[in-house]
């Protein structure tokens, strides 16, 4: 009798775990419209509550039904991969261009000749023959002590790579794209040696191995283990707008500075962006999507809990970001970010940054 | 039984084990046929040794820690009588519950520079960062501390179960020669358990090898990393392919290695002579010397991450998403893929109870599954995919997953299912088919309820493995199935660990009742 | 009497990589009777049960209930349909299921009602009535073997074969438990095969025994004609104590006796009676239960033990007189190995 029991026991929970959960609703099936909704497929390496209010925005302007796979970009590459034609997916967002450029690579994005995206989007933040287009900006900058360094010491990259920064850099590893993509336009303008010289002086001058995200870098800085630490800007902007007093105190105890190349050349700006998919359907309801999101209403919402910048000039800064510094974009074309990017992983793993 | 040939009627388990191993020779055969080229090169030139370096360090260092923090906590409850012991016999089990990602969520916090730990410190003595040395989370023996104390209980269920397990007479021999405790558990006990020992840790280092989420938050280089690493920074899943098949060379040994010490367990668990001992009363010093060090484990590696979980979650005041589609997501996916691994370990079991050579393929095929990480399961089952032509979406997406759910865990639901079936007379085989039952009569009058037992522990398992599972589900899961790992991963990499805390913890929350029933469940068969 | 068929094995062979490990073996088991298969371990008489039951394929050979081909050169019949009860050195009772279950277990071709019926007829006969509903774990050694026992006869099996079932018996209870548990086998009038290492037991409860040496059947008869006339010196030795003595050692009425001219004798001890005859002097006593065992020096060089009940107890270094019965001496010179 125990035996059994066990068994009766045992099963039962595992019918009960299935049937006490009723399907989660699947966005596809759950539409009862009489007539068929047009359904726009959207593959987003993001994930943020604004984003999704603001889905629901343009569904209900636009009239269609909006699916959403959230992901992260390397796996939605290989999922429409292994899709090919089949694949639903209309629009992809994803944030760097280094990133947007991997998917174009793959071939899964076609070049899309808008005259309404190209006016909206400037030049250089768009891909040169409209496989993708700008959303917002994203800035790689320098958090660090103010105590310790003045703004004119850290004004350019090449100063972090001095000896007097030894043991005082914190930054993460370097097969993350932010930094791919740093070190892409910088083999860019200097050519592979250099780049591969200033990285090697880079790790020379690090305060610990690669370590955690970017805003862990910035902790560490007010935790007195370096005091400088290689983060994009909005990192440190949502620390200082962050519940907890420790993180608000941990930003104001830092601050962040957007460095050039070299005197007068211009900052390293990225975006996150929008691709029109090589399968989708209807090219333009996509395109309405993206310029739905290049509206300031899809401005705001996009950079409302990222603290990005806005990428029209219009637009309202999220708050927050009032802190960051002015800077003047270096103009590289964003295709370089993906070209250089496999070299870029080369050179990290040869100066041995982890 | 007629005579060893290989019968028409091993061909369906042979197939369905085929099945169930598709994924993982599906990326294997890409790693090893796809062309190499440049980045390979520089892997196999730059990276690999280190990777591979790495990986066996994380391993070692966790298997040093795994048998610390097990087997002196095992041989103590099971032999001893202290204050606690009856809570911590079973509360010991608790930390698999906790995903080896959340585990490293947690100490990352409470270890960090900014932590509360350290900033205890440099309040207390005024230091700056860099006057004192901390450990550090972030490095191979951080990453191989979170996995062994997430990972941990496997050994100890083993060891509890090979102490338990052992002649009385052989520890009364030894008494009566004059042993003192200590050397009884130095002369006798361990060696006689220790090959069962080995054998648990040698799973459990199977599913550290297979770890993703942990080593990747720590950036630990390790070989499961550089899968991910070559795949998202070379854009090549070929490489990926390749690194895995390395991986799965490692994780084959560790599988052959427990096989060879199982072996070596002997006649142990025949016949009545063997019962458990009775337990000693320990003096009240050793005592609470017992209590506290069990008590510190479970402080370890459960109290502690999960409390400062709970800290963050309220003052941040993180709660404002509504977390019940995830929690009802996450739950009805464990549910159906336990459904389908426990039905696939039951097939293996069963069908390969009679034929060695079948067994032998089937362990083999689901311990290469158990141990490649769930992003390599996902690659093979996107080429998958990609030959079939289908989109990743609906029911076929959700196929594609419990297919990978199965194909990864049939192996730890296997485990307890051999382990009951090894503890049966052989002869109740011959007896049943004697009186005239086979097939599926004798499937259901004997095979299921002499199972019944295994059969509940390998179910639970599943069901926490599957609650744990993260990179498979975030690759083929379709729209609207997110889980709470799924959510947790995404917060985590974006860098809102507050958020990120509340998914983490309800995954804990959701995976405590089955650990708790499985406890439950180890120390009743242990008393009867 | 019976009109039950009997069991009929007849030249069946089975090798294992290479190895002969039951060679040729013919063996009839007579309905309502219990034959006991004996011989050491390793002898083959596992396989060849395992063959009988169909749980092993023979090389060669058939198995025949009667006229009904159970295995042959065409024929196999699988376990599961043999209809053949098993009786298992651990009993293998079902430890899910009470005594009623594990009895009812093989009826399940009766419809409910019925399989109470007969389950219950069988506990019954069996002695069981009381534990009816109990589990394995909580009966007695004994109980669990006659509960093996009714399990493998409630189905009404054409044979009967049992695999050392008493070996794990407490020994003070089981002269009872066999005599209890072979009655109920020969009341259901069925070929009954009783396969043992110890000869007394297969000396005293069955009605024919076969003796398994290296794979071969030696010899197959009633327990009397197998204890006293063995036809071979294994044979011999499987059933008792067997000694052995050069025929010049000894004295020469023993020898005239026997009459044959053989150089070596075997002998049990209780050749060897103590009273009269010829005088020789006591070099060493053992006391075993009812009867004493001593070792006899016939000369400086010779010593023959003898098996005697004596009136007293009796001493190292004392002259007694013994007598020799020549009905259990063998001579094999004749039957060479």
């Amino acid at each position: 009798m125990t035996y059994r029991t066990h068994m009766i026991v045992g099963l039962s929970l595992l019918v009960g775990a299935v049937a006490a959960c009723s399907n989660p609703t699947e966005p596809a099936d759950s539409a009862t419209v009489a007539e068929p909704q047009r359904t726009l497929t959207l593959y987003s390496a993001r994930h943020y509550d604004s984003d999704k209010a603001l889905y629901a925005m343009f569904e209900e302007q636009a009239g269609v039904n909006l699916d959403v796979r959230e992901s992260r970009a390397d796996q939605l590459i290989e999922t429409m991969k292994a899709e090919g034609d089949q694949s639903p997916a209309d629009v992809i967002i994803t944030a760097d261009a280094g990133s947007l450029w991997r998917f174009q690579d793959a071939g899964l994005t076609q070049a899309v000749a808008s005259d309404d995206l190209s006016a909206a989007v400037p030049q250089n933040y768009r891909q040169s023959q409209g496989h993708w287009y700008g959303l917002a900006r994203r800035l790689r900058g320098i958090a660090y002590d103010p105590a310790r360094w003045s703004a004119e010491d850290l004004a350019t990259w090449d100063k972090l790579a001095e000896e007097d920064k030894s043991g005082e850099i914190c930054v993460r590893s370097s097969s993350n794209i932010y930094n791919l993509s740093l070190m892409s336009e910088i083999i860019h303008r200097y050519g592979a040696d250099d780049a591969q010289a200033w990285a090697t002086a880079i790790v020379g001058n690090m305060a610990r191995n690669p370590q955690g995200g970017d805003t862990d870098q910035i902790r560490a800085i007010a935790a007195g283990e370096c005091s400088i630490a290689i983060v994009n800007h909005y990192y440190w902007v949502r620390l200082g707008a962050s519940e907890k007093e420790a993180d608000r105190n941990v930003a104001t105890s830092t601050t962040f500075l957007v460095p050039e190349f070299s005197e007068g050349s211009g900052s390293h700006v990225n975006i996150t962006g929008a691709a029109i998919s090589a399968t989708a359907d209807d090219v333009a309801l996509a395109e309405e999507f993206i310029a739905f999101l290049l509206t300031d209403t899809g401005q705001s919402y996009l950079t409302r809990d990222t603290k990005e910048l806005p990428l029209l000039d219009g637009s309202a800064l999220p708050t927050g970001v009032e802190n960051v510094p002015e800077f003047i974009a270096s103009g590289t074309s964003l295709d370089v970010y993906g070209e250089n990017q496999a070299e870029a992983q080369r050179l990290f793993d040869l100066a041995g940054w982890n | 039984m007629p005579r060893f040939t290989l019968s028409p009627r091993v061909i369906p388990p042979a197939l369905f084990i085929g099945l169930v191993g598709l994924p993982v020779l599906v990326a294997v055969y890409t790693g090893l046929t796809a062309g190499g080229g440049e980045t390979w090169d520089h892997i196999l030139n730059n990276r690999l040794v280190p990777y591979t370096l790495t990986t066996l360090i994380v391993l070692a260092v966790s298997a040093v820690m795994m048998l610390g923090l097990a087997v002196p906590a095992a041989w103590l409850t099971s032999l001893y009588e202290f204050p606690g012991r009856r809570f911590f016999s079973w509360a010991l089990i608790l930390p698999l519950a906790m995903p080896g990602y959340v585990m490293a969520y947690a100490w990352a916090d409470l270890m960090g520079v900014a932590g509360p730990l350290q900033a205890s410190i440099r309040e207390m003595t005024g230091w700056s960062a860099r006057d004192y040395w901390f450990p550090n989370l972030f490095s191979a023996p951080g990453l191989a501390f979170v996995l062994a104390s997430t990972l941990f209980p496997y050994v100890y269920i083993t060891a509890r179960a090979a102490f338990t397990m052992q002649s009385l007479a052989t520890l009364e021999a030894a008494r009566s020669l004059g042993t003192p405790p200590l050397g009884l558990f130095w002369k006798v006990g361990l060696p006689v358990a220790l090959p069962t020992i080995l054998a648990g840790v040698s799973l459990a280092l199977m599913e550290a090898a297979a770890d993703y989420g942990a080593a990747d938050f720590l950036g630990v280089q390790t070989l499961g990393v550089g899968i991910v690493r070559s795949w998202m920074s070379f854009g090549q899943a070929d490489t990926a392919a390749r690194l895995a098949l390395m991986l799965i060379l490692i994780a084959s040994a560790f599988l052959i290695s427990a096989r060879v010490f199982q072996g070596q367990r002997g006649s142990q668990q025949t016949s009545k002579r063997w019962l458990t001992p009775r337990r000693t009363p320990l003096p009240a010093i050793w005592g609470a010397a017992a209590s506290l060090l069990c008590a510190s484990i479970l402080l370890l590696c459960f109290a502690a991450p999960v409390l400062r979980l709970i800290w963050l979650v309220v003052e941040t005041r993180a709660a404002t998403q509504d977390f019940w589609p995830l929690l009802r997501t996450t739950l009805l996916l464990g549910a159906m893929g336990t459904l389908g691994a426990f039905t696939a370990a039951l097939v293996f079991t069963l069908a390969t109870k009679r034929s060695g050579a079948l067994r032998f393929g089937a362990r083999m095929v689901a311990a290469a599954g158990y141990a490649a990480p769930g992003v390599v399961l996902g690659l093979g089952a996107l080429y998958i995919l990609k030959v079939s032509g289908q989109a990743l979406s609906g029911s076929i997406a959700i196929g594609f997953l419990l297919w990978i759910y199965v194909s990864r865990f049939t192996s730890a639901g296997v485990e307890p299912l051999q382990s009951t079936i090894d503890r049966l007379p052989k002869s109740l085989d011959d007896a049943t088919r004697s009186l005239g039952v086979r097939g599926v009569r004798q499937l259901f009058r004997v095979d299921l309820p002499l199972l019944a037992p295994g059969a509940i522990a390998a179910g639970l398992i599943l069901f926490v493995e599957i609650l744990k599972e993260l990179p498979a589900t975030l690759m083929l899961r379709p729209f609207g199935w997110d889980t709470l790992a799924v959510q947790a991963h995404a917060y985590a990499t974006d860098e809102r660990l507050p958020q990120a805390t509340l998914p983490s913890l309800l995954i804990v929350l959701a995976g405590l009742i089955p650990v708790i029933l499985l406890s439950w469940r180890l120390s009743r068969t242990e008393r009867t | 009497m019976s009109l039950n068929p009997s069991l009929i094995a007849q030249g069946l062979s089975r090798s294992f990589s290479g190895r002969t490990v039951v060679d040729q073996a013919n063996l009839l088991i007579e309905p309502g009777q219990v034959t006991a298969l004996i011989g050491p371990s390793g002898s083959g008489k596992t396989t060849l049960l395992r063959m009988l039951a169909g749980m092993e394929t023979p090389d060669t050979g058939t198995v025949r209930s009667g006229e009904d081909v159970l295995s042959g050169p065409q024929t196999f019949i699988p376990i599961e349909k043999r209809r053949i009860g098993l009786v298992f050195q651990d009993f293998a009772l079902f430890p899910h299921l009470s005594v009623l279950g594990n009895v009812m277990f093989g009826l399940h071709k009766l419809p409910k009602p019925d399989r109470v019926l007969q389950a219950d007829i069988w506990i019954e006969r069996l002695g069981l009535a009381h534990r009816r509903d109990a589990y394995p774990h909580q009966l007695s050694g004994g109980e669990q073997q006659r509960t093996a026992i009714a399990r493998a006869l409630a189905p009404k099996p054409v044979a009967i074969l049992l695999d050392e079932p008493f070996s794990g018996l407490d020994p003070a209870m089981r002269d009872q438990a066999r005599t209890a548990a072979l009655e109920a086998v020969r009341a259901a009038e069925i070929p009954a095969l009783l396969v043992t290492h110890d000869a007394a037991e297969a000396l005293v409860h069955a009605d024919q025994v076969a003796v398994i040496h290296e794979g071969r059947i030696l010899q197959s008869d009633t327990p009397d004609m197998v204890y006293r006339s063995p036809n071979n010196i294994a044979v011999a030795r499987a059933l008792g104590p067997l000694h052995e003595i050069a025929a010049s050692s000894l004295p020469d009425a023993w020898r005239a006796q026997l009459g044959t001219t053989s150089e070596t004798f075997y002998y049990r001890p209780e050749a060897i009676r103590v009273g009269e005859g010829v005088a020789c002097t006591i070099s060493r006593t053992r006391l075993a239960g009812p009867t004493t065992q001593l070792d006899l020096k016939l000369s400086e060089t010779a010593t023959i033990v003898a098996a005697c009940q004596p009136g007293r107890a009796l001493a190292a270094g004392e002259t007694v007189r013994a007598s020799l019965n020549p009905d259990f001496v063998f001579d094999f010179s004749e039957k060479p190995l």
